[in-house]
Formats: C-alpha cells, structure tokens, sequence
C-alpha cells in the first residue's frame, strides 16, 4: 500500500519521514537563540544550540547530521511519536510524496552506519533512506518541553 | 576424497577464491549510493533486482587492505538469506580442489585479515590463490 512520506535533502542525500509524525515544517528563521527562549523554560545556561517555538513549546533544535552545514535556507521539521517531540534542522525539504512502501534496510549493513534508518527506498534515480523515528525521538531534547 | 569448488575472482592484485556455495551471482554495477555516516567496509547500497536493497562491502578493505574499491564487478552472497556484495577486479572462474590440496599450504603473505578468514592457499595451473571464508569476512555470523 502506498506510503506518503516528507521527502529531505541533507548534502548530497535524500532522507524521508513517515508524513504522520512530522508535525511542522518551519523556516529556518523560526529559530532563536537560548536567551531568546522564556525564563520558565528549562535550557543549559552552557547550551549555545538554537531553539524554536512550535504550539506552545519550546523545543531545542537538534542536528541528525552534524556534518553537514546549515545554510541560509534550511528548514525546521518537528515531529511527534509516542508522546514526544523533537525539532530537527534539515537542509531542506524537498516534498510530500506518494510512494511505494519502505524496503528494510539491510541488517548486515547496520553496524557500519552510525544513522538510524528504518528501510530504504529507490526512487528514480536516487535511494532515500528512511529515518528511525523512534530513534531520533530518544535524541537529547536539551530538557526542554519536547516529551 | 572431497572435493570442493570455488568461484575465483582479483582484487588489488591479490588472486582470491571463495567456496561457490554462498554465492547466488556476480552482477556489474555502474555505481553504489554512498550511505551517510557510513564506514568501511561498506561502501554503499544498491537496488537489486527491483526489490531489495543490497550493501556492498569492500572485500579488500574488510580484509586489512587500505584500498577501498576494487571494481565495477560486484560478487553477491547469500548468507542464509541475507545478502551482501562485495566489490571486485576481475572475475577467474571455477576451480575445483580436494580436501587436502586445501589444508596443505597455509598464507604467508601481506593481508591482515581478522582470524579465520584467510584458510589457506589453491594452487591451480600455476596460479596461486589465497582462499577465504566469506561467512567471516563481515564477522555476520559470529
């Protein structure tokens, strides 16, 4: 049964979210820095990361990779599974798609890889790996509202 | 005497042969999609057969050699159901040995493969090939 994901680019790789749990897609502007989030909000005083505010929470923005550089346009997503939230910067979100269902990602394959993907897809030209939800949902949230 | 058949094959200038029991085919790829965040020896992941999605290893890196790839050719094995491709040069053939012809003359050469991976040496119409257990190359199964 066809799928309906939210298709990302990060560098020269395609990523994809269940559309289900990706609850906003926000501008990368949205984002402030710590002394701009509301005292009443638990932050490390040492945290220099980004925040961002999405229905009533303030969630710390995180980065599933690192390694590549925000740029000017990137984009927020905030998702939701189990209860939980997390922001997520992202270099950019390409679409919502209709797509086959996912392949599982190649359990020989896992120990070499140090990003948590839930399955595989071929689309066209390219391969989109699926990002573990519950995986980047056990991301530190920097102890803000995110759970 | 038992005989046992190998499917032989090169990488880095090294002559290689595996028992033919793990392996389904050797399929030409023009390119393998890198995985983010992904380390040796994977090298990538390609569609196979419109259904499944296959990892390829590189054989050479997996046994101590910096070298990373060794060719378009790709060697798909099936370890009991989950399939694994590893990268390399030039496709041999088919050698058939007997038991003892395998036991006899042990590797002495330059690979730093993990324990029990390297078994020995064939030798087949004066070529010399350093025989592999491929179940362990990956560590998969131990």
């Amino acid at each position: 049964m066809p799928e309906r994901i939210v298709l990302l680019k990060m560098g020269d790789y395609a990523f994809s979210l269940p559309f289900d749990h990706v609850d906003e897609i926000l501008g990368a502007d949205r984002a402030m820095p710590r002394n701009s989030v509301p005292e009443d909000v638990q932050t490390d005083s040492e945290d220099e990361g980004l925040w961002v505010s999405s229905r009533g929470r303030w969630l710390k923005v995180l980065d599933f990779l690192p390694e590549i550089a925000r740029t000017r346009n990137s984009q927020i997503l905030v998702i939701t599974c189990g209860g939980s939230s997390r922001a997520f910067q992202v270099e950019q979100v390409v679409g919502i798609e209709t797509v086959d269902p996912l392949r599982p990602f190649p359990e020989v394959a896992k120990p070499f890889c140090n990003l948590p993907f839930s399955g595989i897809r071929f689309l066209k030209d390219r391969m989109v790996l699926e990002l573990d939800l519950s995986e980047l949902i056990s991301l530190d949230s920097g102890g803000a509202g995110g759970d | 005497m038992t005989e046992r058949k190998f499917i032989t094959f090169s990488a880095g200038g090294h002559n290689f042969a595996v028992p033919i029991k793990r392996i389904r085919e050797v399929v030409t790829v023009p390119s393998v999609f890198t995985v983010p965040a992904g380390r040796k020896p994977l090298l990538g992941i390609i569609p196979y057969r419109g259904k499944e999605a296959l990892p390829v290893f590189s054989l050479l890196n997996a046994l101590g050699n910096p070298e990373t790839r060794e060719g378009d050719l790709i060697v798909v094995a099936d370890f009991d159901g989950a399939l694994a491709g590893f990268t390399v040069g030039e496709l041999g053939g088919i050698i058939t040995a007997s038991g003892a012809e395998e036991e006899e003359e042990s590797y002495q050469g330059d690979l730093e493969a993990p324990d029990g991976v390297i078994t020995g040496v064939l030798r087949e119409a004066g070529k010399e090939y350093i025989r592999i257990e491929i179940d362990r190359v990956f560590g998969f199964f131990d």
